[in-house]
């Protein structure tokens, strides 16, 4: 399939499309945080320069994997997933930092899930477990920012924010998707197309405020 | 009003702005204390530095100080409103 065959390269079109949007939030929510002085706003903006970042790197990764070709092009792919998995894992604690700097909502602490420790001795073995368990944690990180903005939700009735909660529930199944189930590029293609529309949706609601 | 618990130094300098809008010629130092919520010497201290950056200016009355908010304040004022809705667009509360 011809579009199967070029889904790297889509994927990778996608991604420098969903970072651009990341580095969009990140300029609205730094300027808010200069202005107001805010921690948690400099724990928002920090979040989405970490997701620009990651998704920045895995685009070139992949796209070095794809010029390259042969086995080492996979090694490429790899080594920009993991990197993108951990920068992406890094944003969410500083996002989910940011709910709990706020410290209005009830709730304890996020249940960080580590990689439980592996016997296997493959590299690559311990690189996808590692993987696998990065993404979890980003997976239930997310989910707790997730539950915080429905709690000030139900509370505030804040306009734009379902938007942001949408946005933040299209990014919850783009990790779940990668972690239950990708068996081709194209299932990575459209779990990164998930990513797209929640920077988006995202974005959108804070054009929205920052329009009004 | 419902206020938050906590409140940046720009909240307050907002509700000060907006608490002598609100009071307009006939503005009074007790009504803006209490529209504000923070003490005298704090209230004084703060106009001032309002005064010194060009967000509100001063005119002497005959019998007491009266402050009128300028384009800078009133620009400040627009320009809080919107990034608060950004942060509250997140849940956040600034």
């Amino acid at each position: 399939m011809v579009l199967g065959q070029f889904s790297p390269l889509l994927d990778a079109a996608v991604q420098v499309i969903a970072g651009c949007l990341a580095v969009l939030i990140w300029l609205y929510s730094y300027r808010a945080y200069r202005f107001l002085g805010s921690p948690t706003l400099l724990f928002l903006s920090t979040s989405f320069a970490l997701f620009a970042a990651g998704l920045f790197v895995q685009a070139l990764f992949t796209v070095h994997a794809y010029s390259t070709g042969s086995r080492l092009g996979v090694l490429f792919i790899g080594e920009g997933s993991l990197i993108y998995s951990v920068l992406e894992f890094s944003g969410y604690v500083v996002l989910a930092s940011a709910y709990t700097a706020g410290g209005r909502a009830d709730g304890d602490a996020v249940p960080l899930l580590a990689a439980a420790p592996t016997t296997f001795g493959s590299i690559m073995s311990f690189h996808r477990l590692f993987e696998y368990g990065i993404q979890t944690a980003s997976i239930m990180v997310l989910a707790y920012a997730l539950g915080r903005l429905y709690v000030d939700y139900r509370k505030n009735k804040t306009p734009y924010t379902k938007f942001v909660g949408y946005g933040f529930v299209f990014l919850l199944i783009q990790d779940v998707v990668r972690v239950i189930y990708l068996a081709s590029d194209f299932d990575y293609l459209i779990s990164s197309v998930f990513q797209l529309t929640g920077f988006v949706l995202i974005f959108y609601a804070l054009w929205l405020a920052s329009s009004r | 009003m419902k206020r938050d618990k906590y409140r940046s130094r720009a909240t307050i300098a907002v509700d000060v702005m907006k608490a002598i809008i609100e009071q307009g010629e006939e503005q009074k130092l007790t009504h803006v204390l209490s529209r504000a919520n923070i003490p005298y010497t704090r209230l004084t201290a703060l106009l001032a530095e309002l005064e010194r950056v060009g967000m509100i200016e001063s005119k002497a009355n005959s019998e007491r100080k009266q402050y009128i908010v300028t384009q800078k304040g009133v620009t400040y004022i627009k320009e809080y409103e919107r990034f608060q809705r950004i942060s509250r667009a997140f849940g956040l509360r600034i």
